[in-house]
């Protein structure tokens, strides 16, 4: 479920920056996109390593196996 | 026309973030698609069933080098995003989807039926794998992609869906089929508030 939002306002120079970037990768929203790139930065933020790292792995794949996607 | 019989098509995203969606509408525009229903058929989780084969559990034959490739040359097939870091060297067209990773967990706890005391931790992993795979279907120069967003085709599956017929231009498709097999009476319950 999409979480309520809150408004910001960012430089005009940044939005077009942005929505080049999603563009891209095919999103037409630019919300969508920064939505998707602060997503991506807060995980790197909260893990200093970024890298999708070994116990990243076991722990995808722990998820996986009991969602029936992995033996 | 059709698709290409010596190319992989592949339909990819984490597991939960559309691509059940992605392989439904392409079999309803008259695309190859592979997929073996009775392996898991649908369910309340995917009520127009997964599209997968072998119970979607081909990430452990791509891991062991054993998931004949080859075979499927030609159709759409599905593979999740831990699945795709095992490709081996070929020829690719992917359709790689994208979802806010906070329905994804949703979906996955629905799917568990019980709540994730670990969310925030699995929700770093999951971003992580995302991240990593969109970079390595970026830079492999065997891999074609198209990177489409869950979210956006709800909202706007016209303009969206035309870009996946752009996409796959070898061969010719039914758009409107493809525009009406997304059945927005199963995603009316979401809180779509922008």
């Amino acid at each position: 479920m999409v979480k309520k939002r809150k408004k910001i306002l960012i430089p005009v120079s940044i939005f077009k920056k942005v929505k080049k970037l999603a563009e891209k990768e095919n999103i037409d929203s630019v919300e969508e996109y920064v939505v998707k790139i602060l997503e991506e930065k807060i995980a790197e933020k909260q893990n200093k390593d970024d890298k999708f790292s070994k116990e990243d792995e076991e722990k995808v794949k722990k998820r996986l196996k009991a969602l029936g996607y992995m033996d | 026309m059709g698709l290409k019989k010596d190319t992989n098509y592949i339909v990819s995203g984490l597991e939960r973030s559309g691509t059940s969606m992605i392989m439904q509408i392409l079999y309803a525009g008259g695309v190859p698609v592979s997929f073996d229903p009775s392996s898991r058929p649908p369910d309340e989780n995917n009520p127009k069933g997964y599209y997968e084969l072998e119970g979607g559990k081909v990430i452990n034959k791509l891991m062991e080098g054993t998931f004949p490739l080859d075979k499927y040359r030609g159709e759409f097939i599905k593979i999740t995003s831990f699945g795709m870091r095992f490709l081996p060297k070929g020829k690719y067209k992917v359709i790689y989807t994208h979802r806010h990773i906070e329905e994804v967990l949703d979906s996955m706890e629905k799917m568990a039926q019980k709540k994730d005391d670990n969310r925030e931790e699995i929700k770093e992993s999951f971003l992580k794998l995302n991240k990593l795979v969109q970079e390595m279907i970026e830079e492999r120069s065997d891999i074609e992609h198209l990177f489409v967003n869950y979210n956006q085709i709800i909202k706007k599956p016209v303009k969206n869906i035309k870009k996946i017929s752009n996409f796959i231009k070898e061969m010719d498709v039914d758009l409107n089929k493809m525009i009406q097999s997304v059945d927005l009476s199963l995603y009316r319950n979401r809180e779509i508030d922008d």
